[in-house]
């Protein structure tokens, strides 16, 4: 039998893509995180000058033919600056939110598969992390670990789980008591079985839809963690340490608080927007 | 006697219940002692009005439940206690054919991989051309076309799903299959076809089939043997021409008296139970039925009624009937 046969080929991916292409807010939000993932690969090789590189002729400059964004107050290019910061702002987002998002989805598969005490314990865990409002967790976290930007990665991590967490638990108990599930175990399927071939891709949408909208939540906690002198730590190229520093010179030099908080709110917004055209898309009540 | 395919010997299955945080624990007592046994190559009807176990029955025996009590033995193997991982491989042995052919099928697989999926969970074909192939001929079988394995069970009419349903549970080539209202989700039209289909089906595959309904009708056309349940038990079993022909627990006298005739001018005495199935968290002593009886005595409020052999394959647990043994 071959696939070819079948004229009108239908696939929840093809449906899923045909739906996507309509959210235009989404499908422009996706090229603007393109261009930005383009820059966090090639930002050394593109941005006009070094990012350590002093000019202490011509500090606290505003933007400019030569300094697009204006120069700090060690004349250092803010461009440039800025360009390099994405690499950093989108690792963090990136790893902290999947390290989240992996372990969240473990814990919620057992906690709605296997009920009992198991369910009880990761529920209690994640109802104590909820409790906190995520950015006073993060704090909390960092005063253990220290600052720094692994550890930045970890307190967004541990903030995020918890969502995820709940989010698959949800999908799996309803999942788990539907008659395919029933008639797969009829069937003589093994958990593991039941659990990744049909518990798990019922998940899946919510779950790249909650990815999407955390990336930017982690990347906002992220900044406002080196803002406050926990995360990265001076010279790094970080947006919420140059937004930091700029707020010393925010009278007289505007630029070095613009910048940053606006590369900031667009790159947050940009997967807000994503999210929400996935979330959409992947919406199988909303047809069309 | 035939070779039996299935005994159930004493089954019970109870749901426990607990009211409120400290409450006691109560049980509903959804199958409470059921002894039945199902000959090869026949189909057993099992007919009662909802919430009388009928499903329950049919889920405890495929082990979808757990059993509170009571042995199950399926081709000479005790299943009812045996753990889930002993009786995986004996699973493929009896398939279910579920109600909702809606909600059965996983929305997020093709047809294909439904109907191949029984067959890689038991390893029964070594390369993937023979699923495929096997695919096919089981799609034929039950009257879609080739093309349909690509497709979503969202693009299928109920009828055709539960076509799909058949064909997945026949992957296996199970001894038995338990079939729980399959046609009670769909139009009158399309019932008959698939009722067709699985009496086609049966005769070809010389299949053993439990046909739980309440449809008394769809009942009678398809079985050869059925058994009447009420809150739990069985209260009637028979071949098809001695129960539909001569009921003799009131209870069937009243099911069959409920079904009605399609003819307008014809007016007949008809014996209509009163009042509602009682609660299966407390129910009557003696006889479960004597609150609804008309023919209700001393006796059936205190002892339970025990099996009465009125012919060789008919049987009836009432106290009507005990003086004649």
């Amino acid at each position: 039998m071959s696939k070819d046969n079948n004229k009108v080929k239908f696939s929840r991916f093809n449906d899923f893509l045909r739906k996507f292409r309509k959210q235009k807010s989404a499908i422009f939000a996706l090229v603007i995180l393109l261009i930005l993932v383009l820059i966090a690969i090639f930002c050394y090789q593109i941005a006009p000058y070094g990012i350590n590189e002093y000019d202490y002729s011509s500090v606290l400059q505003g933007p400019s033919a030569a300094h697009w964004f204006g120069t700090d107050e060690f004349g250092r290019d803010l461009f440039s600056r800025i360009l390099c910061g994405t690499r950093i702002s989108l690792t963090v987002g990136l790893c902290a939110v999947t390290v989240g998002a992996i372990s969240g989805t473990v814990l919620g598969l057992i906690a709605g598969y296997y009920g009992g005490i198991a369910e009880s314990l990761i529920m209690r865990m994640c109802d104590v992390l909820f409790a906190f409002p995520g950015i006073i967790l993060a704090i909390a976290i960092i005063a253990i670990l220290g600052s720094g930007m692994t550890n930045v990665v970890i307190a967004v991590a541990v903030f995020s789980m918890p969502t995820f967490c709940r989010l698959v638990r949800s999908s799996v108990l309803a999942t788990k008591e539907s008659v395919y599930v029933q008639a797969e175990r009829s069937l003589g399927a093994t958990d593991s079985r039941i659990l990744f071939k049909h518990i798990l891709p019922a998940a899946f949408p919510n779950i790249i839809v909650q990815y999407t909208m955390s990336i930017g939540n982690s990347i906002m906690t992220a900044s406002s963690l080196s803002f406050l002198g926990m995360g990265a730590q001076a010279p790094t190229p970080e947006w919420g340490l140059i937004l930091s520093t700029g707020r010393t010179y925010m009278v007289n030099a505007v630029h070095m608080m613009l910048f940053p908080g606006l590369a900031i709110f667009i790159t947050v917004l940009c997967f807000n927007l994503l999210g929400d055209g996935l979330r959409d898309a992947l919406d199988p009540k909303l047809s069309d | 006697m035939s070779d039996d395919i299935l005994k159930i010997r004493d089954l019970k299955v109870y749901y426990p219940v607990r009211k409120g945080m400290m409450g006691k624990v109560q049980y509903v007592k959804a199958v409470d002692g059921v002894t039945l046994n199902v000959h090869k190559g026949e189909v057993l009807g099992i007919v009662g009005e909802s919430g009388c176990g009928k499903s329950t029955l049919g889920k405890a025996v495929c082990k979808l439940i757990p059993v509170t009590d009571g042995e199950i033995e399926l081709n000479g193997l005790e299943i009812a206690k045996m753990n889930e991982k002993d009786l995986r491989p004996h699973r493929k042995e009896i398939q279910m054919i579920f109600q909702d052919p809606y909600a059965s099928l996983n929305p997020r697989m093709t047809v294909h991989d439904i109907i191949a999926e029984p067959m890689e969970i038991h390893n029964m074909y070594s390369s993937k051309e023979e699923v495929d192939t096997k695919v096919v001929e089981l799609l034929n079988e039950v009257g879609l076309d080739d093309y349909h394995a690509q497709r979503y069970p969202h693009e299928f009419s109920g009828g055709q799903r539960q076509r799909i349903g058949i064909a997945r549970a026949l992957a296996t080539e199970p001894d038995l299959i338990i079939a729980d209202e399959p046609v009670s989700a769909l139009d009158v039209s399309i019932q008959s076809q698939v009722l067709n289909l699985l009496s086609k089906l049966l005769k070809e595959r010389n299949l053993t089939m439990i046909f739980i309904a309440h449809d008394l009708s769809v009942v009678e056309h398809i079985s050869n043997r059925v058994v009447v349940m009420y809150l739990g038990n069985v209260v009637e079993e028979g071949t098809r021409e001695e129960l539909y022909g001569q009921p003799m627990h009131p209870y069937t006298q009243a099911l069959l008296d409920a079904h009605p005739i399609p003819d307008p001018t014809v007016r007949k005495e008809r014996v209509l139970l009163e009042g509602t199935i009682p609660s299966a968290l407390n129910p009557p002593s003696g006889c479960k039925f004597h609150t609804r009886c008309k023919k209700c005595m001393a006796i059936c409020k205190e002892k339970e009624p025990e099996k009465i052999q009125i012919t060789e394959n008919h049987s009836v647990y009432c106290h009507l009937y005990a003086e004649k043994q």
